[in-house]
């Protein structure tokens, strides 16, 4: 995963994890009695949901780079 | 097939003027005076008024108070009058983007065709933009006067009813889309005939070679070789119309009532004459996470259409 992959899914996870806050506080946290379990659980899930996407991504990210790699290889074979 | 220096063996020699930085040195060097005036201009602001976002800030008291964890945002979001402000927004932009783009592309559409007075035409399509909207909102309240406008003059003459078009609520907000109609038509208009101007002539040689109907090439080459154009418009116009605010502050003060109170005007009042610039900052961080999340799902087509082009070259 380079620097502007990492910078962009980073970015995207922070976004991911600030919409779950705002979701959150907006729709869910009236249903809770105690507001310290309801930022409890809201932080876990934000955290929980950024962090998955920023990982799916870094998946892609290293599919992308090893079958790019395959294909270049491919292409040197092909020159020689 | 022709060989790089570096892949023939021999070692690039090092680029004159650059006191032996390395390029990637070089780089950063070039990007850091942008990179400065960005953190002073634009993040730390904006991490003070994060910071805000998580204190009392009744500036009445005179100061910024303690910390109060989410309860800011607890209470812009309870607040029906924040949803209502943002509900005027969205029914403001939809409207005026709308129009903008049909009545801007049709122009552009006639003038690409005229062969009259298309220069003149062209000049004057500026005028409404050169002028700041603070000025021009002053003529539209003279224009839409009850007592001595032209609007209501002419409807009158015509035997038709006389609205008060700043001061019924239910026509105040469709008077400030058609002002903001006549101020930003005419880029649209200009931005979309630069656009056709620029399109290749080749495909539309073939196509009239080929007999193709004028309906079928507007459709198959005209509106996709010009969707770019017309995309990054339509991103443009949404973005300024979502954070519309001077025509808002000049026509209406954003009544009657609430009637046309935007989110950024009810931003500044919250902050700036009730001075609570903590509820005034939640909205703004709130109103910049809305718009952040717009930009990336509005730009990620247009981005992914450059990079396919960039593949294919």
């Amino acid at each position: 995963m380079s620097f502007s992959q990492g910078w962009d899914a980073g970015f995207k996870s922070l976004l991911i994890y600030v919409g779950v806050v705002f979701f959150w506080l907006i729709f869910l946290e009236r249903h809770f009695a105690d507001p310290g379990t309801s930022v409890l659980l809201m932080n876990a899930v934000g955290i929980a949901l950024g962090l998955g996407f920023f990982l799916y991504r870094r998946r892609i990210c290293r599919v992308e780079r090893a079958a790019a790699a395959v294909e270049v290889a491919a292409l040197l074979a092909e020159d020689h | 097939m022709p060989t790089s220096p570096a892949s023939s063996g021999f070692a690039a020699p090092p680029a004159a003027g650059r006191a032996g930085l390395s390029d990637r040195w070089f780089s950063v060097l070039l990007i850091t005076p942008a990179m400065l005036i960005t953190l002073i201009f634009a993040i730390l602001p904006l991490v003070q008024a994060l910071d805000v976002t998580f204190r009392m800030g009744d500036l009445s008291r005179g100061r910024i108070g303690d910390y109060v964890g989410l309860e800011n945002y607890r209470v812009v979001f309870a607040d029906a009058a924040f949803w209502q402000a943002g509900w005027v927004t969205v029914k403001f932009t939809v409207v005026a983007v709308g129009l903008q783009m049909i009545l801007g592309i049709g122009i552009a559409f006639l003038l690409h065709g005229a062969t009259f007075a298309k220069g003149l035409t062209r000049s004057l399509l500026i005028l409404p933009l050169a002028t700041s909207a603070a000025v021009t909102g002053l003529f539209w309240r003279y224009l839409y006067d009850t007592q001595f406008g032209v609007m209501n003059w002419m409807l009158g003459n015509l035997g038709l009813p006389e609205p008060n078009w700043l001061g019924d609520y239910t026509i105040a907000l469709w008077s400030v889309v058609l002002f903001d109609i006549w101020q930003w038509t005419p880029f649209v208009a200009l931005i979309a005939l630069a656009g056709l101007q620029a399109l290749p002539k080749e495909p539309f040689e073939a196509a009239e070679l080929d007999g193709a109907s004028r309906w079928r090439v507007l459709t198959t080459l005209t509106f996709p070789l010009l969707k770019p154009v017309l995309f990054l418009v339509l991103v443009l116009r949404t973005i300024d119309c979502v954070r519309l605010y001077d025509a808002v502050a000049v026509l209406t003060r954003g009544g009657p009532g609430t009637a046309t109170e935007t989110m950024t005007f009810y931003l500044y009042r919250t902050g700036l004459k009730l001075f609570r610039m903590d509820y005034a900052s939640t909205m703004a961080i709130f109103f910049l996470y809305v718009m952040l999340v717009a930009a990336v799902f509005a730009l990620t087509p247009l981005l992914k259409q450059f990079t396919d082009r960039a593949k294919e070259a």
